[in-house]
């Protein structure tokens, strides 16, 4: 992102390349002024957090915006950081935040139900082109299984979504999530479970579907293979 | 062990948290309750779905964070160069509501200066002036018609053009001409009119102000009525072919 950062990659000149260092050591780098390290923070956690958001507000564009606001903010204020607390810990409470302050204005300006946005003009359609290898039918049914997923999900109350997503999805232990809410560890425990049965519910007609079951072996398959590549 | 216990003992298990001294009750619970595994398989199941369905943002994500980032940085910039933001919001307040005030306050001024102040040059005083002159216009310019007062009262607010019309006869006296430099209508007139009533006894020095603004006008009623009389004189001598010094030129005419 900084193509003209002055501060070198530190894998050339120290022991660790960018992509080995801890997070918590990435974010001390930006406290001194590297940007790179910055960078290196966001390649990380974009995805993360634009998921975590994503199943919270259901809005694509929102969901993109508010894991901007939420790294902006960790850049702005990275020297607030200290290190009691996993950055992971730090980013998702300030994600947390944001959405809780979205959600809460959505709910006293309530807007229109959009059902099928289309793109303002042709610029808002992707030109990547197609990749030989992807199996079209395949890609749809990925697709529909998200949205399955997603709509399971955004059945599940707020206050439960949230230690749920942070739990399930990002692995954070139940201390960290009480960082990150600042409920008491008891409810904590007890909001994970209630959310669990009521996903379980929600989802029972799609267990019995084998067609998705082999899709979500297919898309396991694919992270492991993802994440070897990295 | 009731299944409503095994249930919220399979959510701990699943994070690790489960208590060692329930595990063996709870394991045996679950060796022969096929309702509770098939519990703890959907959990399992429902985890694995939310991994691996995890949403990607655009491509564009991170050249519109860059984009984002960098207006915040130059905003945040920006702020700290006006020193008054950083101070207190009480006192920053009260700064910009006492210099907002000031400024009113001297604007206010400046509009009753310019509407009350008379324009165009000052007139010499009567005793500059020849005794039989000065007793040619006395009469009728100390006491104008109440139309030609609100005239000459007005000629002095209006811009100067120059163009004054002169040997107009305005209430049927002596006094002639006036402003008149275009065409004024009468509720803008008003309008004009209407801070020096507002002003009046309120402002220190507005009482002599206003003299002085009478006095002004009484004496330009007075040179335009001599103007007027000097061009008929001037006539009348050309007319008897008598020279005269005309005072305009500086030259006698017509010719001795």
């Amino acid at each position: 992102m900084y193509l003209n950062d002055k501060h070198p990659d530190p894998g050339r000149h120290g022991p660790l390349a960018w992509t080995e260092q801890r997070d918590e050591d990435l974010i001390a780098l930006v406290q001194q002024g590297q940007k790179r390290a910055y960078d290196e923070l966001v390649r990380r956690y974009r995805g993360r957090l634009y998921s975590f958001i994503l199943r919270m507000v259901g809005d694509p564009v929102e969901a993109e915006e508010l894991a901007q606001d939420t790294l902006i903010r960790a850049y702005v204020h990275a020297d607030k950081y200290r290190e009691i607390a996993r950055f992971s810990t730090w980013l998702f409470t300030i994600a947390t935040n944001l959405v809780r302050n979205r959600v809460r204005k959505q709910k006293r300006q309530p807007r229109m139900l959009v059902l099928d946005p289309a793109p303002e003009n042709d610029d808002d359609i992707p030109l990547d082109p197609a990749d030989p290898q992807a199996d079209p039918t395949r890609e749809l049914e990925g697709r529909e299984l998200g949205r399955l997923i997603a709509e399971a999900t955004s059945r599940i109350p707020e206050r439960y979504r949230v230690p749920f997503l942070l739990r399930e999805v990002e692995q954070l232990s139940y201390e960290e999530i009480q960082q990150v809410t600042g409920l008491k560890l008891g409810t904590v425990r007890s909001r994970i479970n209630r959310a669990r049965t009521r996903f379980r519910q929600n989802i029972k007609p799609l267990l019995r579907n084998e067609d998705l079951l082999a899709e979500l072996e297919l898309l396991e398959a694919r992270m492991e293979q993802d994440d070897k590549d990295d | 062990m009731l299944c409503t216990t095994a249930r919220r003992l399979i959510s701990q298990q699943m994070d690790g948290m489960l208590p060692a001294e329930k595990t063996p009750a709870f394991e045996e619970h679950l060796g022969r309750c096929a309702a509770c595994r098939e519990y703890r398989a959907e959990l399992g199941l429902g985890r694995r779905l939310l991994q691996a369905t995890a949403a990607e943002p655009t491509d564009a994500f991170e050249w519109k964070l860059q984009l984002r980032l960098n207006r915040t940085l130059q905003e945040a910039a920006a702020a700290r160069t006006v020193p008054w933001e950083d101070a207190p919001h009480g006192a920053a307040r009260w700064w910009r509501g006492f210099a907002a005030s000031s400024l009113a306050g001297v604007a206010v001024t400046a509009l009753v200066a310019v509407l009350v102040w008379p324009e165009g040059p000052r007139i010499p005083t009567t005793s500059s002036r020849p005794a039989a002159t000065v007793a040619a216009v006395a009469g009728p310019a100390a006491t104008p018609t109440p139309s030609a007062r609100l005239v000459t009262d007005l000629s002095d607010r209006l811009p100067l053009s120059g163009n004054r019309v002169r040997g107009a006869s305005l209430g049927g006296g002596s006094l002639s001409g006036g402003f008149l430099g275009r065409p004024v209508s009468q509720g803008l007139l008003s309008e004009r009119l209407q801070p020096v009533s507002l002003s009046s006894g309120k402002l220190a020095g507005l009482d002599e102000i206003a003299a002085l603004r009478a006095e002004n006008n009484r004496l330009r009623a007075g040179l335009i009525g001599l103007r007027d009389e000097n061009k008929t004189l001037k006539a009348l001598l050309a007319a008897r072919g008598i020279a005269y010094l005309d005072g305009d030129s500086q030259d006698r005419s017509p010719g001795r």
